[in-house]
């Protein structure tokens, strides 16, 4: 004997739950599938080389846009991980009682962080394995080319007026050439293969990346024989995201007008690329740490005021355990954020290139399927949120039910403890990120048209707020939410049953 | 809001009741009346089916066979939303923990009740004070349930209970998590001010200490009150008890 | 109990004479059977012969003449002794209801035990009500509670052995007529 728990027995242990734990580990595996393809597809994107293709996406087609395609897909990562992070507390009070109970049998602290880190780890592997099954099945199934129109794009170096196509005059005079042309296409680049290391890295991440979260999430955990005493801090920080979120938020914001008034050459790219992308950081960092103090905030202002019952439980929860939905809302917040970001990007991009080109449109829509995306998998994780708040307070509800609480308040209550804190936190990110793009392109833009001469003249147009696509970020995400967590309310009625009640 | 009058003294009754959790039955025909302002003890062994027959005349469970009436009215044939606002205006429930809204404050838990009736928020916070000060716990009104006592976070529970006034008091083994001593004082304070009120209260125990708080008992065993005729199938040789 | 140790206790704190103490006695011990002024009488005679009390002044108020008594240097011993002595719990528990329940099953049937049982829980808890409604009342001293408290106990563990007896009659039916 080692002394020690075996790995194997560690593993046993971990699958030894109830539904629950399926429910948990199934979505762990679900997310780490999807993680894993997001990050296999990004490596596969950076890869295309200019000789591969043609795809039938327009984007793939263009190198320079690459880099952004692959920020897209991992910035997806960022809710689909906090989804997965959010699901590991499915089922955790059953889950603390079964450590507790391993404590109590004998097991050291080592032996319980093995069981947790254990599981997180194997569920995430297998879906990590499954992501990476799926996307080589993916390149078979979708391998086959199909007839499509792309455009072709050739650099031009100095003039070629022979070519029929729009040009497009850059600094330097070297131009591009788009080109339609119809013929076999690939739907998705199925040709190209990241190098073997980055796919074994790519797999290994997420497993790895989930061991060390539960192992780390334990920290503040100690697993006595007779419970779980989670060392919660009662006040979430406050000032420090408030100033790095507004630092980042002035600094983004006034980006453009600064480095003009201190004529500060931009044509460098990569220092003000560092500087913006550590800027866009430090808000984010702000938002996602502040959700916690925004939620407890407001449910703080909320709750001495309400004179709803529906309103008062729910603002009495926000303030109570504003780390319950943290790690969910902060994802979704970050989606809105980087989303509003993007149509001030999209506003100023379409007033900067010619209407009738139509590959910048649909780019840009891809963009915004991209954020749908994202906020759907962010909602998800507000769902699970709602629904593990239900089942945890099971007792509590029923009570209320027997009192003649109607079940209608106790749905707006769940609703409420969703959205309220949901308003005024993605109409800050939405002011943030579109003040940040607009800080950052400007809010004009200098058209310069040439004539038949070749004389170029120049007209100063301004971008204009994208009022009605913040309108509809807000708005969407807000419904979108709404619809989602509106799911949980089916575990209502079996948390409401009477024999909840029961003398234990 | 219903009221009663003197000519229906009984408050409650239930008439052979039956109800059963899928295949094993908890209830086999029950009877029993309470009238105005009894304080009636329901005990018997664990399992023999009081904590289910308190949910079914509470109008919380629906029995599946059988008819309960409160005030001369059967109630368990009305829908789910009618016994609740029955439950919300007319009865107070009282279990035996973690009845409390644990982010609440005491005050807000006990005014609860009130704002599910409408009452304005000032009015009801105000009367939810007068209540927990009946209790002894007018001290505790801004706290949270988990930063009290078990004794304390009950007797909040009884002032959320009686604070809408209800004609009938249900209560499940109300001091079955409290020490003796905690029970005592919780029981004491209960009994005291639903007899100076008129309230009906309904006593499930399974302590004879408890239910010696009452003034009269039935006892449930196995799903039939003892002493009743018992349906054919079961045992033979008990006989109708002498009172 | 030793209404001897009783008395030299309610006598420690100062001398008495013997109505003094028949009243003394039932207001220390408000659940206790009163004691009988001639018990008492018997009882200081003994104490007075073995030394542990003294007689001293006799008084006269408009009455019969009433001797004051006190505690002995020796009395005083013993009560310290009586005092500190565990009360050992008895070996033979003279239960009368289980005496009766035997014999019930000896010469009638299951039916009739049980049928005393009942009865006999019920009057149990109509003593167990009374005394709860002693305890509960607003107004009752300590003293009253405590002793009220003690006789709760008391019949509670008669009723916990009436219900479990309830339920194992037909048992013990069988084997003492098998």
């Amino acid at each position: 004997m080692t002394g020690r728990l075996t790995w194997p027995t560690a593993l046993w242990l971990a699958a030894k739950g109830g539904r629950s734990d399926v429910v948990r580990i199934a979505l762990t595996v679900c997310g780490s599938a999807i993680g894993t393809l997001a990050l296999l597809v990004a490596a596969t994107v950076i890869s295309i080389r200019p000789d591969d293709g043609p795809y039938s996406i327009q984007v793939l087609e263009e190198q320079g846009l690459h880099v952004g395609v692959v920020i897209a897909l991992v910035l997806l990562c960022i809710p689909v991980l906090a989804f997965v992070g959010q699901c590991s507390r499915v089922g955790a009070p059953a889950r603390d009682r079964r450590l507790a109970a391993i404590r109590l049998a004998g097991g050291t602290p080592r032996d319980v962080a093995r069981v947790a880190c254990g599981e997180a780890a194997v569920a995430a592997g297998i879906g990590a394995v499954g992501g990476l099954a799926v996307y080589l099945v993916g390149r078979i199934v979708l391998g086959s080319p199909v007839l499509g129109t792309y455009t072709r794009i050739t650099p031009l170096t100095g003039v070629q007026p022979s070519t029929p196509s729009t040009e497009l005059p850059v600094e330097g005079g070297v131009g591009i050439s788009y080109e339609q042309v119809t013929g076999p296409v690939l739907r998705l680049p199925t040709d190209v293969l990241p190098p073997l290391w980055v796919v074994v890295v790519l797999v290994l991440l997420i497993p790895v990346a989930a061991a060390a979260f539960s192992r780390l999430a334990l920290r503040g955990v100690t697993i006595s024989p007779f419970g779980v005493i989670r060392h919660r801090r009662i006040r979430p920080p406050r000032l420090l995201p408030a100033i790095l979120f507004l630092v980042g938020v002035v600094a983004l914001a006034s980006f453009a007008t600064v480095t003009k008034a201190f004529d500060i050459d931009l044509s460098g790219v990569a220092a003000p690329a560092l500087a913006v992308l550590a800027l866009f950081l430090l808000t984010s960092v702000g938002l996602v740490l502040g959700t916690a103090a925004l939620a407890a905030g407001i449910g703080g202002l909320v709750a001495p005021r309400a004179r709803r019952p529906a309103v008062l439980i729910a603002a009495r929860r926000l303030a109570a355990d504003p780390f319950g939905a943290s790690r969910a809302f902060g994802a979704l917040m970050l989606t809105v954020l980087i989303g509003a970001g993007a149509q001030g990007v999209r506003a100023n991009i379409l007033v900067s290139t010619d209407p009738s080109n139509t590959f910048y449109r649909d780019t840009l829509d891809l963009v915004n399927l991209v954020i749908v995306v994202a906020v759907v998998v962010a909602a998800l994780g507000l769902l699970v949120v709602a629904a593990e708040g239900i089942v945890a307070r099971r007792r509590s509800l029923a009570a209320l039910t027997a009192a003649g609480t109607p079940v209608g308040v106790l749905r707006r209550a769940v609703l409420t403890e969703a959205l309220l804190p949901l308003l005024p936190t993605s109409l800050l990110a939405t002011t943030a990120g579109a003040l940040a793009a607009r800080g950052l392109l400007g809010t004009t833009f200098t058209e310069t048209t040439f004539d038949s001469a070749g004389q170029p003249t120049s007209r100063i147009l301004s971008v204009p707020v994208p009022w009605a696509e913040l309108g509809v970020l807000v708005a969407g995400t807000l419904v979108v939410t709404l619809l989602i967590t509106s799911v949980s309310l089916l575990f209502l009625r079996s948390s409401t049953d009477p024999s909840e009640l029961r003398a234990a | 809001m219903t009221s009663v009058t003197h000519e229906d003294p009984e408050v409650l009754t239930a008439r052979s009741i039956v109800k059963s959790y899928g295949n094993s039955p908890a209830l086999r025909g029950v009877s029993l009346s309470a009238a105005r302002g009894d304080v009636l003890a329901i005990t018997g062994p664990s399992g023999s089916g009081k904590s289910t027959l308190l949910l079914c005349l509470a109008g919380i469970l629906r029995p599946d066979a059988g008819e309960v009436s409160f005030a001369g009215r059967r109630i368990d044939t009305e829908s789910e939303s009618v016994r609740s606002a029955l439950r919300r205006r007319e009865f107070g429930v009282l279990f035996q923990f973690g009845q409390l809204v644990p982010e609440m404050t005491a005050a807000e838990n006990v005014g609860l009740p009130l704002l599910l009736s409408g009452v304005r928020r000032r009015e009801a916070m105000t009367a939810a004070r007068l209540w927990l000060d009946r209790f002894g716990v007018a001290d505790l009104a801004d706290q949270r349930p988990p930063e009290m006592s078990g004794g304390q976070a009950q007797r909040v529970a009884v002032a959320r209970a009686l604070v809408t006034e209800p004609e009938v008091l249900f209560a499940d083994e109300p001091t079955g998590a409290l020490d003796t001593f905690a029970g005592e004082q919780v029981l004491v304070q209960l009994t005291r001010v639903a007899r100076e009120a008129g309230t009906t209260v309904l006593l499930v125990t399974h302590d004879a200490q408890v239910a010696a708080y009452a003034d009269r008992e039935v006892v449930i065993r196995d799903g039939v009150v003892e002493g009743d005729v018992v349906p054919a199938s079961s045992s033979a040789g008990q006989h109708r008890m002498h009172t | 109990m030793s209404a001897g140790h009783v008395l030299l206790g309610l006598l420690a704190n100062g001398q008495r004479h013997g109505y003094d103490l028949k009243r003394q006695y039932q207001r220390r011990f408000p659940s206790a059977k009163p004691l009988a002024a001639a018990q008492i009488y018997a009882t200081l005679e003994r104490l007075l012969r073995d030394g542990l009390v003294a007689a001293g002044a006799t008084e006269r108020a408009g009455g019969p003449d009433r001797t004051l008594f006190a505690v002995t240097r020796r009395g005083r011993a013993e009560l310290d002794r009586w005092l500190s002595e565990v009360e050992l719990p008895s070996e033979y528990v003279a239960n009368l209801l289980a005496v009766k329940v035997t014999l019930a099953l000896l010469i009638a049937d299951q039916a009739v035990a049980a049928d005393f049982l009942r009865c006999q829980r019920e009057a149990h808890l109509t003593r167990m009500r009374e005394q709860t409604r002693v305890k509960a009342d607003p107004h009752a001293d300590l003293l009253r509670v405590v002793a009220a408290d003690y006789a709760i106990n008391h019949l509670d563990a008669d009723l916990r052995w009436i219900d479990s007896t309830l339920q194992r009659v037909g048992q013990l039916a069988k084997e003492i007529r098998p």
